[in-house]
Formats: structure tokens, sequence, C-alpha cells
């Protein structure tokens, strides 16, 4: 069974934070496409990326990108070159619905087919980020074989729920959903602390 | 692929190297590289740019790096990304990874 305790956060723009990650022994380094990189960067850091996981070695973490939402017109084009660079896993941001994920799940698998990878090789992991989400737990855990766990992005659902962070009652209905549903889809490690 | 205009990739900051591309005013491709590192390290900066340069196809440009201590990685892409843009192409041909 392998650990997800910590995963750490990379700005997908930034050469001098993409070169060290390795070395903080995170169970997981998250590479970012989305929220960490300005919209006129999304290209170099796609580019940028894609090269550092076609040449260096960061074993044994876990590696995650985060790709933009799909309907960003981004999402897409982050698929295309981060599925050819054989990340672990995938994170989608912004899932509100099962569709949400078999949408992005049909573009991985096409891209995979179009590469000569193994259909299947690409986890995914789901962030929920809204109450709509957060409602649909149950189905989006049950959307898709890929899927190896699901995140709160806690920052954004409580700015859904026209609330701030405090002690953590605002987020304890989301975690038990999250976890609840994830363990009822069998997934391996909900993640329900995130964000 | 042919360059049509000034791009840039790339920022100042620590490990990284800002790439800028030109169309050519001779034919072939001009590097001009500026490096602290310049004296071990230059040969390699340069031949990763050409390299990168002509696994995309461009025969011509003029290019002015400025080099913070990148890993070939980040030349490599920061390259790429500069002669794209340069190049007013956004359909890029990703490989799989070996």
């Amino acid at each position: 069974m392998r650990l997800r305790r910590t995963m750490m956060f990379v700005p997908g723009n930034n050469p001098g934070m993409i070169k060290d990650a390795g070395i903080y022994g995170a169970d997981c380094i998250m590479f970012d496409l989305e929220d960490s990189v300005s919209i006129n960067e999304k290209d170099a850091a796609r580019f940028l990326v894609y090269s550092a996981l076609t040449t260096l070695d960061y074993s044994p973490a876990e590696i995650v990108v985060r790709i933009n939402d799909l309907s960003s017109g981004l999402g897409v084009q982050d698929l295309e070159a981060i599925v050819r660079a054989k990340p672990d896993v995938i994170r989608l941001p912004k899932t509100e619905t099962a569709q949400d994920v078999i949408d992005c799940e049909r573009e991985i698998e096409r891209i995979e087919r179009e590469a000569g990878i193994p259909v299947g090789t690409t986890g995914m992991m789901a962030a929920i980020e809204s109450a709509e989400g957060v409602v649909n737990a149950p189905a989006i855990a049950k959307s898709s074989k890929r899927l190896i766990g699901i995140a709160l992005g806690a920052e954004d659902y409580v700015t859904d729920l026209k609330t701030t962070r405090s002690d953590g009652t605002e987020l304890a209905f989301a975690r038990g959903m999250i976890v609840n549903a994830a363990r009822s889809a069998g997934e391996s490690s909900p993640s329900a602390g995130a964000g | 692929m042919k360059i049509v205009k000034p791009a840039s990739a790339g920022t100042l900051e620590s490990s990284d190297i800002q790439i800028r591309v030109e169309p050519a005013e001779q034919p072939g491709v001009e590097v001009h590289l500026t490096s602290s590192v310049k004296q071990q390290f230059g040969k390699k900066i340069v031949q990763v740019i050409n390299e990168t340069l002509a696994e995309l196809g461009v025969t011509d440009a003029y290019v002015e790096a400025v080099d913070k201590g990148a890993l070939d990685c980040a030349v490599r892409a920061r390259t790429a990304a500069a002669a794209f843009r340069a190049a007013d192409v956004t359909d890029y041909e990703w490989r799989v990874k070996p």
C-alpha cells in the first residue's frame, strides 16, 4: 500500500523549485499547472513540467500533476503533454459531477491510445472544491476505476459556502462526506484534509 | 518551423534561463549566451539550445540566452516555449517518455 501522508505542491513554472522538489521526502510531489501559473505562462509551465518529468528522477515519491479544468480550454492541452510524460496521477480540479471525471478520463484514454501507452496507466485524483461537488461525492467516487483518491480544496470550498476558515467546523461535513464516499467506493486513500 | 516574430520565455530567477528567439538576419542559428558558469558549461548550454531548435525544425534564428544556472531540462523547456511563441505555433508535438 502506498503512503500518501504528505503532498507537496510545486509551482509548474518555477525551475528552482522543480529542481529541488525531491529532496524534502514528501510522499507525493504535485506539480501545479493551475492556480500557481499565470494565464500567459501556461504554455511555458507545460513545457517545463513535461521536460522535468521526462528527465529528473523523483523516486520514491508519487508524481501528481494538477491540470487546469477542462472547461477552461487549457485542460486538454495540459493532458496532451503531461499524459505522455507518464506521471502516476493526474489531479483534476473543480470536480463537481461524475461527468467531469468521465470527460477527463475519456481524454486521458484517447491520448494513451494515440501515444502507445497501455490504457489505464495514468491514475486520477478528483479535487472537490464546491458545495455541489461535495453533494455529488458518492457518484464522483464511483465514476472511474482510475481514481486513487478524492481531495478537498478547502479554501475554494469555504469560499463557495460564503464563509471563512476557523477551527475546521465548517469543513466537517465535507470531510466526512468525502471520506465516506471514497471508502464506500473502495478508493485507497481518501484525502479529506487538503487545501 | 519558421520564426516570424521576437518572443521570449523564462525568467532571470536562480535555476532558470531566459531565452529570446528572433527572426534571423542571416541563414542559420546564432546563439548568444550570457552565463556566470559560461567557462564550464557554456558549450553544453549552447549545444542544448541548438539541439532543441533542430528537433523543432528551426533552421534560422537569432537566440539571446541569459542563464542563471538552469538544468538541461529547463534549458530545453524554455527554448521550446520561446521557439513556439516566436513561430506563432500552438500545434505542439509531444513525445512519449522513453
